[in-house]
């Protein structure tokens, strides 16, 4: 029996009862909802003849750190909501239907009509998918074999699912579903694996299968440790000089009072008279302790610099590292601010916060244990007094943590406004909406506002209440000290001398400061958490597009590229390409032509591997990419696509870009055959006019001649064009004609246009529709053919007629 | 660009590209099949035919509910044309697409927050539901939890689950002052 989810032993008797013994089942699985639609525990069984359904409400015994319904015991308080048999004799077309918050699950009967087998929400998605495929395997074969039904989507049977994701078998570690589609293979995803073994909820990220609520604040403190071994002697040395500082600060008063008072002053004292050498230990340690600080604050100044720098080269390298769906889904301004904040955060923390906590606490042990010698009768009504501030404390911690989030968030969502903004200014300018805009960002920046008046008016609101309860803490203190004193001039045993009360007070007056240190840092320790959190989620983050461990050496590439049942989807369920198989021979030019969205530009996308397929593989020179480093791939391939991007820079920086040691005489060849030297040549800086932000601004055209520079100069073995030519005029690209035949001579030339007049000497074209292939051959078969290139053909003859030019 | 029949018959099949084909009660006729999907049974322009299932697709889901419904091919989505109100159809087909809107819409309306457990920015959630009980996780809380009108409150899981709060202001207090940090 294949289970897709751990159904307890209580609910197989109860299928038992229905006449469905355990052994007839072939897969199970555990859904959500009744069919009219409540929440619910639904039990899904299917057998060589029907499907069996069985819906209840609670009765799943809870035990501790497993899936309540992992538990296999049943309780009396299950309630059978629904039971329901499904003949699937007959049946076919096994699928989801996703709607706006749930999903149908659906078969077509023997007549073609669609039937309803059950409804469930999204979170059992992906163990549907794989559910249906084992249906679809049951009604072929009578039975469920995962290998076979691996064939059927050609996916090769060492080769994980999609993304890395390892096949499931009974020891494997499974995914936790992901982009699957409709059809779309994996069966056996490992039952249960997308929840947190421990509580029982479902991952958050299903990519990071780390459970947010399990996981605690000494685990990121042990993330953090590496490194801070870096700078371990440093921060001895620091911990050093505060132990030294804060000692020394403790003692002062001791000195400067009790002794004082008591010993110099005092007729029977040990020191009467001894003025000047009590002065002279005063002002002595003084000096010290002052010396302790200011090689504390050198020490403390050198780590910082160099830890913020560490922390943000590492977060800009894992940047590096992310695969490209990492960016896409978030906004560049976000992390823009996640960069600069997060790291400033973060050595706030660890640079100031940490030592300062430390000489706090040790003030604060230090006072309290100097008190305790004073006077254990005082010291102990003060610590009564202490767990109420500790009290206040944790929970004011709890609140701030939550308004620090929302205000970075709201932070975020600010930069990212004006970053928008900025970046689409033109825009902005040409519909006349500069008024709108400004009121979209008065509204970020009121909310932003708000918020931070939030925070100031919480803080401003705790700390004074601080401030009180200490206030009353010391007067309580005057009260049960000057009783004392009195008691200690009568001669009482328990009594203390005047000089201990002062002494008191000055300590208590000392206590003051780190306790409101220690208020205030509860916010602080909120940010800087938040801020790690974040960090750890780029570094935690797995890359979805792994480089192999050990890629085969590629060698001298000859450019065969060949696409063998290629399948990929960016969105669940949505099948950007399905099933595109073709071959592009060395030396040869290929023509991909199709509508836009069709999906041409994301083969492109899987062959330099910024994203990986799903099914199928892709192979240069009979090699499967994904066997290869990311370097002789990227050596082997240059693409110039539709949107040009250049950094800021120098036009001869721009076009080295792809071979920075490339001599000046390449550059001008390469940039004289891509039709940019003449444009260059122009310009009163020619190559090394800057270009970038607030520099010379290049028309589109120009933009895509550099580009082409940039990618001949890189003298590829495959040359990929993606709309290349698009933003030229028609006679431009005419010049380029003459250029492209020698940029694409004994090159694998792959081009993708929609302009089908620069595709008509291809060697072999292949058309995209809805990312199936729907027609390959060379021009001439094609328009033989009268299928969709004929048609696509055919309009954009009339469309250029009426524009005037002829074909 | 229209200069005679014969070109204007050239560009037809870029006309119903880009032109929007009403459905009312004179061209089209929907109904629910045994099982309970949606059927359609209209004149296109080919000739009065069957176009056997298909789906509905609100254009604007949050302010106009009975209007401006698109009628997609269940497999490429295409759209085969555009119920401007349900109101031009006739009364059965009217019901027929009701319900399948309420089905495909189905949004489970949380009544009472019984807790917000936030960790490291994100949140789980347990809330009575007009279906019953329900837990679910919120990933980027704050980015999640989003106001679609001045009362209106949808908050999305980390499944891409919905769950809708139709009015803020009818939450019992405990409930809105979970909230509240995440509005």
């Amino acid at each position: 029996m294949k289970a897709l989810s751990k159904i307890p032993d209580g609910i197989f008797a109860l299928f038992e009862e229905k006449g469905v013994p355990k052994d007839s089942i072939l897969v199970c699985v555990k859904a959500d909802m009744t069919s009219d639609l409540t929440a619910c525990d639904s039990w899904i069984v299917a057998t060589k003849d029907e499907l069996c359904v069985i819906c209840t409400l609670g009765g799943l015994e809870k035990k501790k750190n497993v899936l309540p319904w992992q538990s296999g015991r049943l309780t009396k308080k299950l309630t059978v909501l629904e039971f329901r048999y499904i003949q699937i004799k007959g049946l076919s077309a096994f699928r989801i239907e996703e709607l706006i918050s749930s999903c149908r699950v659906i078969a077509a009967n023997d007549k073609g009509d669609d039937i309803l087998l059950f409804s469930c929400g999204f979170s059992c998605k992906n163990r549907m998918y794989s559910f249906c495929e084992c249906l679809e395997d049951i009604l072929q074969f009578g039975d469920i074999d995962e290998d076979r039904i691996r064939k059927r989507h050609h996916i090769s049977s060492d080769r994980p699912f999609g993304n890395d994701r390892p096949i499931a078998g009974p020891g494997g570690p499974g995914g936790p579903g992901g982009q699957d589609k409709p059809g779309g293979p994996r069966p056996g995803s490992e039952p249960d694996d997308d929840v947190c073994p421990k509580c029982g909820r479902k991952y958050a990220d299903p990519k990071r299968k780390i459970c947010a609520h399990c996981m605690n604040k000494t685990m990121l403190i042990k993330k953090m440790l590496p490194f801070m071994k870096r700078y371990l002697p440093e921060i001895l040395l620091v911990l050093l000089t505060i132990v030294l500082n804060t000692g020394l600060m403790l003692l002062s008063p001791y000195v400067s009072q009790k002794i004082f008072y008591d010993e110099v002053l005092a007729q029977s004292g040990s020191m009467y008279g001894k003025i000047g050498l009590a002065l002279a230990v005063i002002v002595g340690s003084k000096l010290l302790s002052e010396v302790a600080s200011m090689v504390n604050g050198i020490i403390n100044g050198k780590v910082s610099a160099r830890v913020t720098y560490d922390l943000k080269k590492t977060i800009f390298s894992n940047f590096g590292r992310l695969s490209l769906s990492f960016f896409t889904s978030r906004q560049t301004g976000s992390l823009m601010t996640q960069v600069n904040n997060d790291a400033t955060t973060i050595y706030w923390f660890f640079c100031d916060g940490m030592p300062f906590f430390m000489r706090n606490i040790l003030q604060l042990a230090g006072i309290l244990i100097l008190l305790f010698s004073l006077s254990p009768v005082l010291t102990l009504t003060l610590v009564g007094i202490l767990p109420v501030f500790g009290l206040f404390y944790v929970l004011s911690m709890n609140m701030f943590k939550k308004m620090y989030a929302r205000n970075y968030a709201k932070h975020r969502s600010l930069n990212s406004t004006i970053s928008d903004v900025l970046t689409g200014f033109r825009i902005v300018k040409v519909f006349s909406r500069e008024e709108r805009e400004n009121e979209r960002f008065d509204r970020k920046n009121n909310e932003y506002a708000s918020s931070n008046l939030k925070i100031a008016v919480r803080e401003n609101t705790i700390y004074p209440a601080f401030d009180f309860i200490i206030k009353i803490a010391s007067y309580i203190i005057w009260f049960v000290g000057g009783i004392l004193v009195v008691r200690g001039a009568s001669g009482s045993l328990d009594g203390i001398s005047y000089g201990t009360l002062m002494l008191f007070i000055s300590y208590i007056a000392m206590i003051y400061d780190p306790i409101r240190f220690l208020a205030e840092f509860s916010g602080n320790w909120a940010r800087c958490f938040n801020a790690m959190q974040r960090l750890f989620e780029v570094m935690d983050t797995e890359t979805e597009v792994k480089e192999t461990k050990n890629p085969v050496k590629l060698g001298e590439v000859r450019g065969r590229v060949e696409f063998d049942h290629v399948g990929f989807s960016y969105v669940k369920n949505k099948k950007t390409i399905d099933d595109v198989s073709f071959v592009a021979e060395e030396g040869k030019t290929l023509g991909i032509v199709g509508h836009t969205g069709a999906g041409k530009s994301t083969l492109i996308n899987l062959l330099t591997r910024l994203y990986d397929v799903e099914e199928g593989a892709i192979r240069v020179d009979g090699v499967d990419i994904r066997d290869i480093s990311f370097e002789d791939l990227h050596n082997a391939v240059a693409i110039v696509s539709q949107e040009t991007f250049l950094f800021r820079g120098t036009i001869l920086d721009n076009i080295r870009y792809a071979k920075p040691e490339a001599t000046e005489l390449e550059v001008l060849e390469a940039s004289k055959l891509a039709g940019a030297h003449s444009f260059i040549v122009k310009y009163p800086d020619g190559y090394n006019t800057e270009i970038g932000n607030n520099n010379r601004e290049l028309s589109g055209g120009e933009k895509q001649r550099i580009s082409i520079a940039r990618a001949i100069l890189k003298n590829p073995r495959i040359l990929i064009l993606d709309e290349a030519t698009a933003a030229m005029d028609t006679q431009t690209e005419r010049q380029i004609q003459a250029a492209l035949s020698e940029i694409t001579r004994g090159r694998t030339t792959i081009i993708i246009a929609h302009r089908l007049s620069t595709l008509r000497d291809a060697d072999k074209l292949i058309v995209i529709e809805n990312g199936k292939m729907t027609e390959t051959g060379t021009h001439s078969e094609l328009i033989r053919a009268g299928g969709a290139y004929f048609n696509l053909y055919k309009m954009q003859l009339q469309a250029l007629k009426t524009i005037g030019i002829e074909e | 660009m229209i200069k005679d029949n014969k070109i204007s018959a050239e560009y037809s099949d870029i006309e119903s590209a880009i032109r929007l084909t009403r459905l009312d009660k004179t061209n089209a006729c929907f109904a629910l099949t045994e099982n309970g999907f949606l059927v359609l049974n209209a004149d296109l322009g080919e000739g009065r035919r069957d176009y056997g299932r298909v789906k509905l697709h609100r254009a604007f889901p949050f302010t106009r509910l009975d209007e401006y419904i698109s009628v997609l091919t269940p497999e490429d989505e295409d759209e085969l044309g555009v119920i401007l109100s349900l109101g031009d159809l006739d009364e059965g087909s009217a019901a027929a697409c009701k319900k399948e809107l309420e089905r495909k819409y189905f949004v489970p309306k949380l009544k009472k927050i019984r807790s917000i457990k936030s960790k490291f920015g994100y949140t789980y959630w347990e809330c009575d539901t007009d279906c019953g009980v329900m837990s679910f996780t919120v990933a980027d809380t704050f980015k999640n939890v989003v106001k679609i009108s001045e009362i209106r409150l949808l908050v999305i899981d980390a499944d891409g689950a919905r769950y809708e709060i139709p009015d803020i202001n009818l939450l019992d207090s405990r409930s809105r002052r979970k909230l509240e940090i995440y509005l």
